[in-house]
């Protein structure tokens, strides 16, 4: 039971927490075009990307912790 | 006076030292490769060497004895000149009073290994004895034969710098042939446990590859700094082909293992013999003079301390914390306390030479930032090019030192967190992304799969769960600091969130990936890794980190940056040892 709730716990943070990344590095694409001279600017879809990446291995690993419990 | 020993037959007598204990070390080999030893059961006389018909075993046995006894009388002679001559030559003097202790610890040893008949297990350590008596007779015969240089010679700080970088090099290089002759005879050994128990690594192919690389190192550095010295090079060179032909006796079968120690001993002799020249021959004369030393209020820091520095040792001790506690924290329970120095070395090393490789590559970031601009690089005390030099040199020793001590797939992630590090992160993502403490993180969180991988050898859920918590520890950690020098940041050009989207942003990301990486942290219990010590320590540290990240979101003012900067490296350190004292306390 203990075990459960802690997954439970983990998975609704990771979720809440990696949805509100994903929205933050959506809004840069447009917002960050005005960045201090000399301050090279990253590709918006390269960061979305990467944005992506790490939330999908993170619920990957997730999938798999879930796995182990069944 | 250290002319008193400069008499032909002392010069002979220490050349029969010399030779008799080489004698000996290889009539040990073959008493070994031929399992002799047991052929004479009495010692310190053979008795069965009156009994006839003779047996080559029983000749063999014999013939070593007698070496042995013949290389003591040497030894004592040779003590007994040099206790005469109380004010000669150190060089001389206290090799040769310190032969005879150990040949006859030697002795005993050997009548030990007869006696409880632990022919095997004693063999490395009685070989070991073997050559430091040659080393005894090696180091005066060689200090003979090349008189110090006078001291009053002046160089230059570059000339003299690059003398102490030989010599370190040099002795090294003995160190890394002695335990390569050791490694080597060990091959015989029987069975893996009783050669772990010979306390020398069981893979004799990489303390080969060890000794190559600083005896190669030696010899690359005597062409450079002591170019027109062809005793040098001469002897270095002969060191190398010797390490080759040793290697090629890796070929023969274990058990004739012993037979390799003709080569191995001659070149332990040679190795220390060049180790002495490089301290004994004199400096090239047509050096500049050396320089009027600094004021000590302006005194740069030594050579050493700045090549130390380039491996960024505060760094990599918290590095070893997480890979330390991974190995303590396995399914394969404590491991052996040699391999934990070995992963320590090899991860150091690994650690170490992607660091000094940042510090290369780095320079132009370094040098436009408060908090880096002191470092060797950017303030010209190390070019870049040696910089790189010794970062490469020192992953390569990693690759050599996990392979030849760890496991493959600890060796891998090593390498991995090297290249991770040094090329991606350094050269692409930190200066391309805002997202580079993100995902340069996984450079960070390899360690402890380094030390997981180093004891179990596989991977396992628990050991990527390590992996995922030091990843999403990054970000707050890095960030925290990044918003306290975002103007340094911004002046070297380094995209950091606080720079491309502002404090509040950052702060705000702070506590998200805090709240991410508290939960994940409890996940090792459901997991079944850790119990209710670890849950209980862990729940506590992260409340105590969400405070501060909640602080650094909501106040945002300096004091609560710096303590969730200094929180969050104490928490990883607490963090991982709970996993420690929770393995030990319930099992």
């Amino acid at each position: 039971m203990l075990s459960w709730t802690l997954v439970v716990i983990a998975a609704i943070v990771i979720a809440v927490g990696q949805a509100l990344l994903f929205r933050s590095a959506w809004r840069f694409r447009k917002t960050l075009a005005d960045l201090p001279p000399g301050i090279p600017r990253s590709d918006p879809r390269g960061d979305i990307a990467w944005t992506l990446v790490t939330a999908l291995g993170t619920v990957v690993f997730l999938v798999f912790v879930v796995q182990s419990l069944l | 006076m250290a002319t008193s020993f400069h008499h032909v037959p002392f010069r002979r007598l220490l050349i029969a030292g010399t030779i008799s204990s080489l004698a000996a070390i290889i009539s040990g080999g073959l008493v070994s490769a031929t399992d002799s030893g047991a052929a004479c059961a009495t010692w310190p006389l053979c008795a069965e060497a009156l009994s006839a018909p003779l047996s080559a075993p029983v000749w063999l046995a014999v013939a070593h004895r007698a070496l042995v006894l013949l290389s003591l009388a040497l030894v004592l002679a040779g003590a007994v000149a040099a206790w005469q001559r109380r004010d000669a030559d150190p060089w001389l003097r206290l090799p040769l009073l310190v032969a005879p202790a150990l040949i006859v610890l030697l002795s005993a040893l050997g009548g030990v290994m007869v006696q409880l008949q632990l022919y095997r297990l004693a063999d490395v350590w009685h070989l070991g004895l073997a050559l430091l008596v040659l080393a005894c007779q090696v180091v005066p015969l060689a200090a003979l034969l090349q008189p110090a240089a006078p001291a009053e010679v002046r160089v230059g700080a570059r000339a003299a710098r690059d003398s102490r970088q030989l010599r370190g090099m040099a002795w090294w290089a003995v160190g890394g042939v002695g335990v390569m002759v050791l490694a080597m005879s060990a091959r015989a050994l029987p069975a893996l446990g009783v050669q772990a128990a010979s306390g020398l690594p069981v893979d004799a192919s990489g303390a080969l590859a060890i000794s190559g690389l600083l005896s190669g190192g030696t010899l690359w550095q005597i062409r450079r700094s002591r170019r027109g010295d062809l005793l040098l090079l001469g002897a270095a060179a002969l060191v190398c082909v010797l390490i080759a032909v040793e290697g090629t006796t890796l070929l023969l079968p274990a058990t004739q293992a012993g037979l390799s120690l003709g080569v191995g001993a001659l070149l332990w002799g040679a190795a220390v013999a060049l180790a002495v020249l490089v301290v004994r021959r004199p400096l090239p004369a047509d050096l500049p003079a050396r320089a009027r030393p600094a004021p000590v209020a302006e005194r740069a820091p030594s050579l050493l301390s700045d090549y130390i520095s380039l491996t960024k040792p505060k760094v990599i001790s918290l590095l070893l914390v997480t890979t330390l506690a991974a190995m303590f924290i396995t399914e394969a329970g404590t491991p052996s306390l040699a391999l934990i120095f070995w992963t320590m070395v090899g991860g150091y090393l690994a650690a170490g030479g992607a660091g000094a490789i940042n510090c290369a590559v780095d320079e132009d970031i370094d040098i436009n930032m408060g908090r880096t601009s002191r470092r060797p690089v950017p303030s010209g005390r190390i070019s870049a090019r040696n910089a790189m030099i010794f970062g490469l040199a020192l992953s390569a020793l990693s690759v050599v030192v996990m392979l030849a001590f760890t496991t493959p797939l600890a060796a891998l992630f090593s390498t991995l967190g090297i290249v991770y590090y040094a090329l991606f992160y350094t050269r692409w993502l930190k200066r391309s992304t805002w997202q580079n403490i993100v995902i340069g993180g996984g450079a960070g969180s390899l360690p402890p799969l380094v030390g997981w991988t180093a004891v179990t050898g596989s991977l396992s859920l628990a050991a990527v769960l390590l992996f995922v918590i030091v990843f999403y520890w990054t970000p707050p950690h890095f960030w925290a600091l990044a918003l306290v020098k975002q103007k340094d940041y911004a002046r070297a050009g380094v995209p950091m969130l606080p720079v491309v989207a502002g404090e509040p942003e950052t702060r705000w990301q702070i506590f998200v990936y805090s709240a991410m990486m508290v939960a994940l942290s409890l996940l090792l219990t459901p997991l079944g890794a850790m119990g209710a010590i670890y849950l209980a320590l862990a729940a506590l540290l992260g409340a105590i980190f969400m405070r501060s990240a909640w602080d650094v979101w909501r106040r945002g003012d300096q004091a609560a940056i710096w303590g969730l900067y200094k929180y969050s490296l104490l928490y990883l350190a607490l963090l991982f040892a709970a996993m420690v004292a929770d393995r030990l306390l319930l099992g």
